[in-house]
């Protein structure tokens, strides 16, 4: 589905992320976990290929290099990206925004299917049903903008969820909530999920097949939720990780 | 035709050419406004107790006209017009409040096209011996492509007893809100196109 190799990202003159690899197959999860500043956000953003980013490497998703492609396209190969802290858009609404993104995509709405579904999910997200006309993100909170973003990514349906620290912001309650709800949408589309977390709540929830450490740019270490019970115990530091690069010298 | 009483239900009001008084005796909404096509300067006066609303999407395009609107007393008038400039436009809105218990808000959103040049003047003047009187001016612009947009707003205040203020806000597309709807798969120019309209509305909401 999704295979990363070699990727080099740079901001500026800076080295953000070096020579990282990744294959993500359909109905998988995988988790990135590291200290901050290790690169984590910057991997999401540069499959989505950010503007601010030098991109070298390839990533290819189905068959196609996306590297190449600007984000729309990237987006419409059917990848949703939801950021850490989601952009307030003034004056669109969330029922705008799906409206324009099915069209672009070339799908047709159907009004009544979509009041339908909106119901549903809306009792999901434990979220009013009038959040499908609020304004993008306007004046929530920082659970409710996470919990808005999941409502739009269930309209566009896709293949593959990157999630960056999705539980940020979120009371235990929200956390079962949602992963209750990436579990069942999962479990409906097949779909697979990069998720970027610091949290252990998120993880047993989920359990993940994969847990990747990152640091200084790259996967250091690869396991499953063990590892990430190992981090919980050690911490990044305790766990004392070091990269190929270090063995070698 | 220099004075008119507009008693249409018609929630179009297409200002004739050559109109110098437009008068509204009974309350209504303005959902369509048309400016004439030559130069113009107009007086709306709004018979007191009369509840008088303009929310209208305007297309200006090589517009230069003055709207004068009198507010007499326990009256109200809101204006909320989205205004999409073309090409070299001038148009300046008056409201004279020159009774008591008035409620005056005008709210003007404002994208220009491309090599577009506009001025939009909005100027509150509440009258001496006035009283009770509350009035609001908000004018947005959106900066961006290859346009020129001057908003100046204005307010004269000649009473002690009011509630008055008055705001000009800048905004731009910024590169993060374009990718951020990227992201959604919304293409470049399709994005910045949502932006616009959007902030257009906004008021009308």
């Amino acid at each position: 589905m999704l295979e990363i190799k070699d990727l080099t990202v740079k901001i500026e003159d800076k080295e953000i992320v070096k020579d990282f690899s990744l294959v993500i197959e359909e109905g998988t999860t995988h988790i990135l976990m590291g200290p901050n500043g290790a690169g984590k956000s910057t991997i999401c953003k540069s499959i989505m290929h950010h503007p601010s980013y030098h991109i070298s490497g390839s990533i290819v998703f189905d068959g196609e290099e996306l590297t190449k492609l600007s984000t729309d396209k990237i987006a419409k190969k059917k990848i949703n990206y939801i950021s850490q802290s989601p952009m307030e858009i003034e004056g669109i609404t969330n029922a705008e925004l799906i409206r324009t993104s099915l069209l672009e995509q070339n799908e047709k709405v159907n009004i009544f299917e979509f009041q339908k579904n909106s119901q549903v999910i809306c009792e999901k997200l434990n979220i009013p049903k009038t959040f499908l006309h609020r304004e993008v993100n306007v004046g929530m909170s920082g659970g409710e903008r996470k919990k808005n973003e999941l409502l739009q990514m269930y309209f566009l349906q896709p293949k593959l969820v990157l999630l960056d620290e999705i539980d940020s912001g979120l009371d235990v309650d929200a956390v079962f909530l949602v992963a209750k709800f990436l579990k069942e949408y999962q479990k409906e589309t097949n779909c697979a999920y990069l998720i970027v977390t610091h949290g252990q709540q998120l993880i047993d929830l989920l359990q993940p097949e994969y847990i990747h450490i990152m640091k200084d740019g790259k996967i250091v270490e690869t396991g499953d939720v063990k590892l990430a019970k190992k981090i919980q115990n050690l911490g990044f530091s305790g766990a004392n990780f070091v990269s190929e690069d270090s063995h070698n010298e | 035709m220099n004075k008119i009483n507009w008693k249409q239900k018609s929630e179009i009001l297409e200002i004739p050419e050559g109109t110098k008084e437009i008068h509204i005796s009974s309350s209504k909404m303005i959902k369509t406004l048309v400016f004439p096509k030559e130069e113009f300067s107009c007086t709306i006066v709004i018979h007191p107790h009369v509840n008088f609303s303009i929310q209208s999407l305007v297309n200006l395009q090589n517009v230069k006209g003055k709207i004068t609107i009198m507010s007499t007393s326990h009256s109200v008038f809101q204006c909320f017009l989205g205004i999409m400039a073309k090409e070299n436009n001038e148009l300046s809105i008056w409201n004279i409040v020159s009774g008591n218990e008035n409620e005056s808000k005008i709210q003007v959103r404002v994208v220009g096209e491309e090599n577009s040049h506009t001025i939009i003047k909005t100027t509150g003047h509440l009258k001496k011996d006035t009283s009770h009187n509350v009035f609001l001016e908000e004018v947005k612009y959106l900066n961006e492509t290859q346009s020129f947009i001057s908003c100046i707003p204005n307010l004269f205040v000649d009473s002690n007893d009011v509630t008055a203020s008055h705001n000009v806000t800048i905004g731009c597309i910024t590169e993060e809100e374009l990718f951020y709807l990227e992201t959604k798969g919304i293409e470049r120019n399709v994005a910045k196109k949502l932006i616009r309209d959007c902030f257009l509305k906004k008021e009308m909401r």
